[in-house]
């Protein structure tokens, strides 16, 4: 895809061998030497007029993280925030939510998002985090290429090709929070046209505590195995074929409703989930220099818990055509189909009229990028879905950029959606119960009703970017957005009536309406300073306000105003104190959030990495050292709120 | 849990150190632009140019569009090939291509090689760039990556016509193309 992009500000060949001069080298000498990987499309990014940000492997390492959640921190514009232990709320440019609906996550080109509430399970989207390559996060609407749901942004988690993860890989991590991780990966192939690896990785992560000291139950087991094979078929053909199997095991606390006393109960919930995925993409150069890729996959997920229990499978196939340039035209143009099929088991909280759910996708994508002049790109293009519930579909894009001399500049307009869920239109969601009021003998239930009529929500954004290397060692990069929201959903509650199921009750009835408009601005800062081969500084600084119209009486009409944090920052400077000492630190301000009565926290992470010898590295990483807890996303009130504390681990990483 | 990561923190140690005993390096572990900067030197080393440019001396390095060696291109200034010195210039416009001796094509300009390669027609310009197709659509030396080396493909009729001649000891290192019908 056009906006795969990678390493933002200057690619670092840290690992290079820095003792031999290239220019003393035979043309033998050079052809056999080996590659060390660097991004793949260092140069990319710079030229994606698009707010385009990468968090490398490198990046990943240093600021020892251990989960994906927790790496996407790094990135400006991303809304982390832990709820407990095995849960996060994770959002691109707001609207944040534990089931937050904005934004695309792809892994390899996998969607991870659940049709049931077109969100994702960040409990299961993991892999062995030393064979990700990189992850790129695109900011604002990547509709146009990717389809609904990357109203406000898309993350991509893109894994090293097997000929970059050759050979063994060890690593162990031990400490308070993260009780225990190990993950091994083998990698083989050589020289040859194909390459392999597989890896295993489990853990175990304790609960953490609730305000109040208790236990928040949200203790942490899970385990997976995959694989990838990459084969040179011919100079023309890749293959690519990989796949995963994982299961997790936690639990949280949750206010659970009945309809007979004592009405609501606070349990531990267990939640058990399970998947396999395969994918198998095929790429081909044709004669005339275009590309054409076959992307297959299919993901099977389950998930067992007090409240839901659902099986799921996905199959998608996905075509793109990247065509030869025909003068001043660079086109890419693609059709995808995808058929989800669920099961869900109705239990006492979540029921619908039928157990199964199968939905068909068919989408098609065109883009031109025109070279209007040498420095000036202009690129058109749009999405067009057939989804089964709200019919076809229009995301168009367009994008004009200017390139100078180390600064390009760009500007876009885009609209995308947010495509109703499963959740949204078929299942019936009690959402709490109560005794009788006074005057009648009655028990009393506020039920989320399906919503059959509630349609796509809808953005329109206007950005503005600019890019630009300083001087050597300075980069900045800066993007603004307007955006305006229309149909937002919202809970709009009925007149009360009477229950037909026995016990009778008082049903108040919710239903999802499209009667929220609003408009979010905002933009977001990144400096990047390499002071000299060894220190480096970087900070990032997002702003976002959000301001929401809904209809009075409407439950969470203007919620998400107050969910997201208005102010953001990050500063991180990583320093290789000598050859085998490295020290990083990070500091994080992530402003409160008054919906939730969260207070504004600083968090503080600190890693010393010491190389034992060549191949065996010693990390001992600190996180939000300097604060015992604080919340980051539940509300003192709620009964799951938990505390995060403080986490500090060892991790020995051995690459032979 | 904790127990297991113990142990398995043990074995790392323990095979760590048998592999650091029997470990020996083979090939030389470069960044690819340092590879392919060098593999350009190597470019000038092992082409010959009919006659010196009236610029005399200097062997012109340049770079058309945006530099992808990361600025590594400036060390190569100022050195010396077959009693040359190297200059290496960052174009600003494509009309300054014709007193180049070798000219690296940016991928993000391959929209405008078409127009470049007419302009240039048959003087003595080695042309170089490392997208794909560039040496079918008449590119003189094109850079391939297959796993993690560095090849070249060589259209040794767009290096003739222009009355260069790539010398053999890098051709039976290349991979030779045709220019595309």
């Amino acid at each position: 895809m056009v906006f795969t992009a990678s390493a933002l500000l200057g690619a670092q060949a840290a690992l290079a061998d820095e003792t031999v001069d290239p220019f003393a080298l035979t043309p033998e000498q050079l052809f056999s030497a080996e590659v060390i990987s660097v991004s793949r499309s260092a140069e990319s990014v710079w030229e994606s007029p698009a707010a385009v940000f990468v968090i490398t492997a490198a990046d990943m390492e240093r600021a020892g993280v251990t989960s994906i959640p927790e790496a996407l921190r790094l990135a400006p514009g991303v809304q982390v925030a832990r709820i407990n232990t095995s849960g996060w709320a994770i959002s691109v440019r707001g609207f944040n939510s534990a089931l937050a609906n904005k934004l695309l996550v792809l892994v390899d080109g996998r969607e991870t998002y659940d049709p049931l509430f077109s969100g994702v399970y960040w409990d299961v989207q993991d892999t062995a985090l030393e064979d990700i390559d990189r992850i790129e996060i695109v900011r604002g609407p990547g509709a146009s290429l990717w389809g609904a749901n990357a109203v406000n942004g898309v993350i991509n988690i893109i894994t090293r090709r097997a000929e970059d993860t050759q050979g063994w890989l060890a690593s162990v991590v031990s400490g308070n929070a993260e009780e225990a991780g190990v993950t091994l990966r083998y990698g083989a192939g050589g020289d040859a046209a194909t390459q392999w690896r597989v890896f295993g990785r489990a853990y175990e992560r304790g609960a953490g505590e609730t305000p109040s000291g208790g236990d928040d139950n949200s203790d942490w087991r899970a385990w997976r195995g995959g694989f990838r094979v990459d084969s040179e078929m011919s100079a023309d053909d890749r293959l690519t074929v990989q796949g995963d199997i994982y299961q997790s095991e936690t639990g949280q606390l949750r206010l659970v409703s009945s309809l007979t006393a004592p009405f609501t109960a606070l349990e531990r919930e267990t939640i058990e989930a399970e998947g396999a995925n395969l994918l198998v993409r095929w790429t081909h150069e044709t004669d005339n220099d275009g590309v054409l890729t076959v992307q297959s996959y299919l993901d099977l997920t389950a998930r067992d818990q007090r409240t839901l229990s659902d099986r799921r499978t996905t199959f998608d196939l996905d075509v793109q055509y990247d065509f030869p340039s025909l003068g001043s035209h660079e086109i890419i143009a693609g059709v995808r189909y995808r058929y989800s099929s669920d099961d869900i088991t109705p239990t006492e909280i979540i029921r619908s009229e039928t157990t199964t759910h199968r939905s068909e996708l068919l989408s098609a994508f065109v883009q031109d990028q025109i070279t209007l002049a040498p420095a000036w790109r202009l690129t058109v293009g749009s999405k067009f879905d057939q989804n089964d519930y709200t019919g076809f579909e229009v995301q168009p894009n367009a994008r004009l950029q200017w390139s100078g001399e180390r600064q390009m500049a760009w500007a876009s307009v885009s609209r995308a959606l947010r495509s109703p869920s499963e959740l949204d239109r078929e299942f019936d969601i009690l959402l709490a119960a109560g005794p009788p009021f006074p005057m009648s003998t009655l028990p009393l239930t506020i039920e989320l009703l399906p919503s059959p009529e509630f349609e796509s929500e809808e953005v329109l954004t206007y950005e503005l970017g600019y890019r630009r290397q300083i001087t050597r060692a300075l980069a900045m990069d800066v993007a603004l957005f307007h955006s305006e929201y229309d149909g937002l959903a919202t809970l709009t509650p009925l007149a009360p009536q009477l229950g037909s199921d026995p016990p009778r009750f008082i049903l108040i009835p919710i239903v999802t309406t499209n009667d929220t408009r609003g408009e979010a601005n905002g933009g977001e800062v990144v400096l990047d300073w390499r002071l000299n081969e060894s220190l480096g500084l970087s900070f990032a600084y997002s702003s976002l306000d959000i301001s929401l119209d809904g209809p009075p009486g409407a439950i969470n009409a203007e919620l998400a105003e107050g969910q997201s944090p208005a102010n953001q920052a990050n500063l991180r400077l990583q320093w290789d104190a000598t050859d085998r000492l490295a020290v990083d630190a990070a500091v994080y301000y992530v402003d409160e959030l008054p919906a939730l009565a969260i207070e504004s926290y600083v968090r503080a992470d600190l890693r010393i990495g010491y190389r034992l010898t060549d191949r065996l590295q010693l990390d001992v990483i600190g996180q939000n050292v300097f604060d015992d807890w604080h919340r980051e996303f539940t509300a003192p009130g709620d009964a799951n709120a938990a505390a995060i504390g403080r986490s500090v681990f060892g991790r020995l990483t051995w690459r032979p | 849990m904790r127990c297991l990561s113990a142990l398995a923190a043990l074995a790392i140690v323990a095979v760590s150190a048998v592999g650091d005993a029997c470990a020996q390096q083979t090939s030389v572990r470069l960044a690819e632009q340092d590879i392919k900067a060098g593999l350009l030197y190597n470019f000038l080393r092992y082409t010959e140019w009919p006659q010196p440019t009236a610029s005399g001396a200097a062997m012109v390095v340049c770079i058309y569009g945006r530099d992808p060696f990361s600025g590594r291109l400036a060390s190569m200034s100022g050195r010396t090939v077959n009693q040359r010195t190297i200059e290496v210039r960052v174009l600003r416009e494509a009309a300054q291509a014709n007193a180049c001796s070798l000219l690296f094509v940016s991928a993000d300009e391959r929209s405008n090689w078409p127009r470049l390669r007419s302009q240039l027609g048959e003087r003595g310009v080695l042309t170089v760039s490392d997208y794909d197709g560039f040496a079918r659509s008449g590119g003189m030396i094109e850079f391939t990556r297959i796993n993690n080396r560095i090849g070249v493909r060589v259209n040794i009729e767009a290096a003739e016509a222009a009355n260069l001649s790539v010398q053999d000891r890098l051709l039976r290192l290349a991979r030779v193309v045709r220019t595309a019908p």
